[in-house]
C-alpha cells in the first residue's frame, strides 16, 4: 500500500452520492444502485447489504479525518479497501510512497506486485498478514468481517519495523534515479514501528471497523423492524378500518330493512284492520281476563252494541250459554286453539244467532300470549238447511216406502204374467224344438265350413223354408181346430135335429124299430158333439194363458160336487171335502181337472150301493199332494199307463159313458202346472188319483 | 103395426132350416128373413144390392148372427152395422156352434147383445131358439131409434 491518490491503481473509486451516512437511504438503494461494483454480482443479498451499508458507513468524512488523526498520532496510515481494491476509507499517505515509489513505474511495479502477494495471503484465509514490500517498507492486512460477511480489508503500512538501512535507500534512489536528498528526507518521515506494537493497532483498527459496521447494521435491522412493524400496524389498521366500513355497511343496510319492515308493518297493520273490518264474520280479540279487547264491524252488527260499550265487558255476557261461552274461550287460552264451538249470540233487542267459534291466541313481541282472536260464523242459514234437508228426507223416506210398496205389487203381478209368459215360451218351446235343433246344427255347419258358404246358405234357405212351413201349419192347426168347431158339429146337429123332426113328425107311422134306430142316430150324433167339444178343450189347453193365483181347492170341489148333484139329483153319494185346502194355479184350469177328477169318481162310484168321494191333501207333504178317493169300480193297476192317454178307456162306454179325453185333459192340466198325476187303484175297491201342482 | 121381423144371417141351409122349424115349434110366428152370407145381411139392412130399394127404416128386431159365413164373416157384419147410425143399436144375437173364447170376446167387444151356441141336441136347440123368442120379441124393449 503505497498510493493516495484516485488515479492509484486501486482504481475507479467515485465518491458516493449517498455518503452523508444516511442508511436509510443506502439501504432502499442497495437493490437499484447501478453503480454497484461488478464484483458484488456474484455474491449473496445478504453480503450485498452489508458491503453497501459498510461503505456507506466509511465514505463520511469524519471516519477520515479520524484515520488521519490515528496516522498523526502514531505515524502509521490506514486505509480501508474492498475485495475489488477500493478504497474505501484512509488517512493520507506516506510522500515516499505517492511521491517517489508510485511516481517511477521501476518502483510501482514492485507496490502493484506487493500488494497483490498481501492481499492473496488474505484471501487464503488468514486472520493477520504483515508483508515487507518490495521497494524496502512494511504493510499489514487484516479482513473484516461482519456478521459472518467478509466485506473488505484493513491495511496499515508504509512504515519501517526497524531503522531504515540509509546505504539501501541512498541505493535505491541511486537506481530509480530519485533526488538522494528529498528521497531521503522523505525517508526519515517514515516511522518506525515496532513489530510487537502491530498487532494491537491492527485488532484496534479492525475491531473498530467492525464496531462502527456493526452499529450502522443494528441500525439498520432496527429500522427494518420498525419498518416492518410499520408495516404490520398500517396492515392492521387497513383490516380494521375495512371491517369497521363494512359493518358500518351493514348497519345501514339494517337501518334500511328495518324502515322497510317498519313501513310494511304500518301498511300491513292498516291493511289487517281494513281485511278484519271488511269480514262478515264477527271477529273479536278477548284478553286473558276474558275481556273484550277489541271488536269489528260485524261484531256491532250482530250483538247492537256499539264497539265502545263492547270493549272492557265480559266476551261470555253475550252469549245465552254463559257458561259455555267462557269456557269456549278458556279452552282457547288453554290449548291455544278452538274449531267450531258452537254457541248462541244475543241481540240486545234479544234476537238469537247460532253461530260456530274458530278462535286461537296471539301473542305479543316478547311471545307471552297476549290474547285469543274468536271469530264466529252464522250458521242459521245451515241450520234452516240442515232443518230442510230432514224434512225432505222424512218425506222422501215416505214416499220411497209408498213406491216400494207399489212396485212390491207391481212386481208380484209381473211375476204372475212373467208366469204365464214362460208358460207360453213353454208351449213354444215344444212347437220350436224341432226347429232350434236344425237352428243349432245349422250354426255349427256355419262354424266349421265357412267355405261353404253357399250350402250353408241353401240349409238356411231350408231352414226359412222350414220355418214357414211350421208357422203354416200352426196356422192350418189354429184353422183346423176353428174349422172344426164349427163346422164339424153342424152336420151333427142336422142329423140329430132331422131325426128328432122324424121321430116328432113321422113317429105315428113308423114302427118301433124304427125309431130306435132314429133314437140310436141321435145319441150317436150327440156323442160325437162330445167328443169333439173335449177334443177341442183339449186341444185348447195348450194355447191356454196360465193366470197363476192363490186357488182355495176345498170350494171349488164344493161347487163341482154341487153342480153335479143338481144334473143327478137323484143319486145320493157320501162327499167328504177337506176344508181349506189351497193350492197356486190357474182356477179356470184346477177347476177342469177337478171336474173330470170328481166327475169321474162320480160316474165309477154310481154301482156301489153307499158312494163315497173323497177330497183332500195329504199331510206334511212337500210339495203338497192332493187325492181324490172313491170307492167305485176301480182299475187293474195294469193299464194304469194307459190312464192319462186321450181316447185311452179301461171301460165300454155302455158301461159307463165317457170319451177317454177327461184324464188325458187332467194330466195336461197338472202339466201345465209342473205338477204330476199319478193313481193307485184295484179293480173294485175303488180308485184314488194324486196329483202336485 | 107391422109384425116385429126376424133377419137371421145362416149360410147352412140345413142350419136355417132347423132354426126356422124351432121357431115353429115354439109357436113364434114372425116374419124371419134369411140372408145366407154378410153380404146379403148388409144389402138388406141399408137396402142395397138385391134390396136396393127397400125401406131401411124397417128394421129387424132382432139380428140371429151366424159366425162363420163365406166372404164377410159375421164379426165383420157387427163390426159394420155398430159403426152405421142406423143399425149401432139394434139387437143383435150371435148365434154360433163355436165357443172359441176369442169369439165370444170379439164379439162383445164389437157391440153383440148376446152369443148363444147352437148346442147339436135339437131338443136343446130347440129350447134355446124359444129362450131367444120370448126374450128378444116380447121381453126386450128395443131402444127408439126408427125415424118417424
Amino acid at each position: 500500500m503505497t498510493d493516495t491518490n484516485s488515479s492509484n491503481h486501486y482504481g475507479n473509486h467515485k465518491p458516493s452520492m449517498h455518503s452523508k451516512g444516511d442508511i436509510r437511504i443506502v439501504k432502499g438503494e442497495v437493490e437499484t444502485l447501478q453503480g454497484l461494483p461488478e464484483f458484488l454480482n456474484h455474491k449473496s443479498e445478504k453480503h450485498r447489504t452489508i458491503y453497501t451499508v459498510f461503505k456507506g458507513l466509511l465514505e463520511s468524512r469524519r471516519l477520515n479525518q479520524l484515520f488521519r488523526d490515528f496516522h498523526q498520532m502514531v505515524g502509521v496510515p490506514v486505509a480501508i479497501i474492498d475485495l475489488a481494491a477500493n478504497v474505501l476509507a484512509s488517512s493520507r499517505w506516506q510522500r515516499l510512497c505517492t511521491d517517489f515509489h508510485r511516481a517511477n513505474p521501476g518502483t510501482c511495479a514492485r507496490c502493484v506486485e506487493s500488494d497483490t502477494e498481501l492481499a492473496n495471503q488474505l484471501k487464503a484465509g488468514s486472520r493477520f498478514t504483515m508483508y515487507r514490500c518490495k521497494n524496502g517498507l512494511t504493510d499489514c492486512a487484516s479482513p473484516i468481517v461482519i456478521e459472518g460477511e467478509h466485506v473488505a480489508n484493513l491495511f496499515i503500512g508504509q512504515f519501517l519495523l526497524t531503522r531504515p538501512n540509509r546505504v539501501f535507500f541512498i541505493k535505491q534512489a541511486k537506481d530509480f534515479a530519485f533526488q538522494v536528498d528529498e528521497y531521503m528526507e522523505a525517508l526519515d518521515e517514515v516511522p518506525v514501528v515496532e513489530e510487537f506494537r502491530i498487532p494491537a493497532i491492527m485488532s484496534f483498527l479492525v475491531h473498530f471497523a467492525q464496531l462502527v459496521a456493526s452499529m450502522g447494521l443494528e441500525k439498520l435491522h432496527a429500522l427494518e423492524v420498525e419498518e416492518q412493524s410499520g408495516q404490520r400496524l398500517k396492515e392492521q389498521v387497513e383490516k380494521r378500518t375495512f371491517a369497521l366500513k363494512r359493518q358500518a355497511k351493514e348497519l345501514q343496510k339494517e337501518i334500511t330493512n328495518r324502515r322497510q319492515a317498519e313501513e310494511a308493518l304500518r301498511t300491513a297493520g292498516a291493511y289487517n284492520r281494513s281485511l278484519i273490518e271488511a269480514s262478515l264474520d264477527p271477529l273479536v280479540t278477548i284478553g286473558p281476563d276474558g275481556k273484550i279487547t277489541d271488536v269489528n264491524a260485524a261484531t256491532e252488527k250482530i250483538t247492537g252494541h256499539p264497539r265502545g260499550e263492547l270493549i272492557g265487558t265480559d266476551f261470555s255476557i253475550y252469549f245465552t250459554d254463559e257458561v259455555k261461552a267462557r269456557a269456549g274461550y278458556q279452552q282457547a287460552f288453554r290449548e291455544g286453539i278452538i274449531r267450531d264451538y258452537a254457541l248462541e249470540l244475543k241481540h240486545r233487542e234479544g234476537r238469537l244467532t247460532p253461530v260456530l267459534y274458530n278462535a286461537s291466541v296471539f301473542k305479543d313481541e316478547t311471545g307471552r300470549v297476549a290474547g285469543v282472536f274468536a271469530a264466529a260464523r252464522d250458521i242459521t242459514e245451515r241450520k234452516e238447511a240442515e232443518k230442510e234437508i230432514y224434512l225432505l228426507n222424512e218425506s222422501l223416506e215416505l214416499r220411497v216406502a209408498q213406491r216400494t210398496e207399489e212396485l212390491v205389487i207391481k212386481s208380484s203381478e209381473l211375476k204372475s204374467s212373467q208366469l204365464a209368459l214362460m208358460n207360453i215360451v213353454e208351449d213354444l218351446n215344444l212347437k220350436s224344438a224341432e226347429l232350434e235343433q236344425l237352428n243349432k246344427s245349422l250354426q255349427e255347419e256355419i262354424k266349421h265350413r265357412k267355405a261353404a258358404q253357399e250350402e250353408a246358405s241353401w240349409l238356411n234357405n231350408d231352414l226359412v223354408k222350414q220355418k214357414l212351413a211350421l208357422e203354416a201349419i200352426n196356422r192350418e192347426l189354429e184353422a183346423f181346430s176353428y174349422s172344426v168347431s164349427h163346422d164339424l158339429r153342424a152336420p151333427l146337429r142336422a142329423i140329430d135335429g132331422f131325426s128328432q123332426a122324424l121321430l116328432e113328425d113321422y113317429g105315428g107311422s113308423l114302427d118301433k124299430e124304427a125309431d130306435n134306430y132314429l133314437n140310436r142316430i141321435r145319441a150317436a150324433s150327440q156323442r160325437m158333439g162330445h167328443l169333439i167339444d173335449d177334443i177341442l178343450n183339449l186341444s185348447r189347453l195348450s194355447r191356454f194363458e196360465l193366470r197363476i193365483e192363490d186357488v182355495n181347492l176345498s170350494s171349488l170341489a164344493q161347487t163341482v160336487i154341487g153342480e153335479l148333484r143338481e144334473a143327478q139329483p137323484d143319486r145320493a153319494v157320501e162327499v167328504v171335502i177337506q176344508g181349506d185346502v189351497t193350492a197356486r194355479g190357474d182356477a179356470r184350469l184346477l177347476r177342469i181337472a177337478l171336474e173330470n177328477l170328481l166327475g169321474n169318481a162320480w160316474k165309477f162310484s154310481s154301482l156301489n150301493s153307499l158312494p163315497k168321494i173323497e177330497f183332500g191333501s195329504l199331510a206334511e207333504k212337500n210339495p203338497s199332494v192332493y187325492f181324490v178317493r172313491d170307492n167305485g169300480v176301480g182299475f187293474d193297476m195294469a193299464y194304469a199307463e194307459k190312464l192319462f192317454i186321450p181316447f185311452q178307456r179301461l171301460h165300454s162306454a155302455q158301461e159307463f159313458p165317457g170319451t177317454g179325453v177327461g184324464l188325458a185333459t187332467v194330466w195336461r192340466i197338472i202339466a201345465r202346472h209342473k205338477g204330476r198325476i199319478w193313481a193307485e187303484s184295484e179293480p173294485g175297491r175303488g180308485a184314488i188319483f194324486y196329483f202336485t201342482l | 103395426m107391422q109384425k116385429k121381423k126376424i133377419l137371421l144371417v145362416e149360410d147352412n141351409p140345413d142350419d136355417v132350416e132347423l132354426t126356422l122349424r124351432a121357431f115353429r115349434k115354439n109357436n113364434i110366428a114372425n116374419e124371419v128373413v134369411v140372408a145366407q152370407d154378410g153380404i146379403e145381411a148388409l144389402d138388406y139392412l141399408f137396402g142395397t144390392g138385391k134390396y136396393a130399394g127397400r125401406d131401411v127404416e124397417e128394421l129387424p128386431s132382432v139380428i140371429l148372427l151366424d159366425l162363420k159365413l163365406p166372404g164377410l164373416d159375421g164379426l165383420e157384419v157387427l163390426k159394420r152395422l155398430r159403426s152405421n147410425e142406423l143399425t149401432k143399436l139394434l139387437p143383435v144375437v150371435i148365434l154360433t156352434s163355436s165357443r172359441e173364447e176369442r169369439d165370444i170376446i170379439t164379439g162383445y167387444d164389437l157391440g153383440c147383445n148376446s152369443y148363444v151356441r147352437k148346442p147339436v141336441n135339437f131338443i136343446e136347440f130347440t129350447e134355446a131358439v124359444n129362450n131367444l123368442g120370448i126374450y128378444w120379441l116380447l121381453l126386450n124393449e128395443p131402444p127408439k131409434h126408427y125415424k118417424k
